[in-house]
């Protein structure tokens, strides 16, 4: 099974490539039979590549920022700078004046740097955003159905950040977020706190939406007790979709893990 | 006549200590296409930061434009 979990991985990986490079996936499915972990490595270096270009430049826009008042900043970063420059520069702004930045930027502005960010680079302004500025970005995106944006965020900053972030996502946006997180050891807590009707619903909505893929990942990395839970809550007490379960494992090569 | 970098050379850097070996493994074909992804992505993000900085100084109130550009080093 190894294998075709490794294929799972790969797939996942290959999205979050596509996304740092602007391709579609379909351009860089000749990496499917690449190993994830190496996927994930060249996702890295293009980040770090792209993420550290520019830099004398956004420097001195940072050091010029220092004289310009925050509500100037704040028009300047929605009618000049735009989500892009304005992701650069958060990376390497002031923690205290990019929060004041970030409370007087609306969600939709927000969610558009969010998707331009690497939030490994901003954790200095992400971990002193109130959740109300968090859980209103995270609904933005929700309805954007931006779930690479959302599964950048956690386990890229403090765990009550993107437990806010998360909070209101469903058992369908759960799927899609859990499998483009690079943190999947940060899952198993969110699962663990379902009830287990919930966790029948991710069943469910993995058959409604053809996101089996998503939640074999999903109980891929759970530990053994966590996946005995979510198999038996959501499989079997249904046996149609018990049936169709095991049928979309077998297509994927990974029935044991509904054993 | 100039022959776009590598994909190797265009990660080169302080933290860069070589390809993947499954990415390096692919055939040259395949390495190109992200090599030219690669290429594509930085030239989107250089104009979109151009444009950006150009519209900024016009956003900025007259009085504080000669501070931001000797900060800026225009």
């Amino acid at each position: 099974m190894t294998g075709a979990l490794d294929r799972l991985a790969a797939r996942a990986e290959i999205v979050k490539l596509a996304r740092v490079l602007g391709q579609s996936e379909q351009r860089l499915e000749f990496l499917r039979d690449v190993p994830a972990a190496d996927i994930r490595a060249l996702r890295d270096q293009a980040t770090e590549a792209l993420h550290g270009a520019h830099q004398p430049v956004l420097r001195k826009l940072v050091a010029a920022s220092g004289i310009i008042p925050v509500p100037v900043l704040v028009t300047l970063a929605q009618k000049a700078f735009g989500p892009l420059l304005s992701a650069r520069l958060a990376g390497l702004i002031d923690g205290d004046r990019g929060v004041a930045i970030a409370l007087k930027l609306p969600a939709p502005f927000l969610a558009d740097v969010a998707a331009e960010l690497d939030p490994r680079r901003a954790v200095h302004i992400l971990s002193e955003l109130p959740t109300a500025t968090v859980t209103d970005v995270s609904r933005e995106l929700r309805r954007r159905e931006d779930w690479i944006t959302l599964g950048r965020f956690v386990g890229g900053v403090p765990p009550e950040i993107a437990e806010a972030g998360l909070a209101e996502l469903n058992e369908r946006q759960v799927l899609e977020v859990a499998f483009v997180v690079d943190d999947k050891s940060s899952l198993s807590t969110l699962v663990a706190r379902q009830p287990a009707e919930q966790c029948a619903a991710y069943a469910r909505a993995a058959d409604e939406y053809d996101l089996w893929h998503a939640l074999f990942d999903l109980l891929a990395h759970l530990d053994d007790g966590l996946r005995e839970r979510l198999v038996t809550a959501g499989l079997d007490e249904d046996p149609e979709l018990h049936s169709r379960a095991h049928e979309a494992a077998a297509d994927l090569g990974v029935e044991s893990l509904l054993t | 006549m100039t022959t776009d970098r590598t994909l190797a050379e265009q990660l080169d850097g302080p933290h860069f200590d070589g390809l993947p070996a499954g990415i390096d493994a692919l055939p040259d074909e395949q390495k190109q296409v992200l090599a030219d992804a690669l290429r594509q992505a930085r030239r989107r993000q250089a104009a979109a930061l151009q444009e950006s900085a150009d519209s900024a100084l016009s956003h900025i109130p007259f009085f504080i434009r000669p501070a931001v550009r000797k900060a800026v080093g225009l």
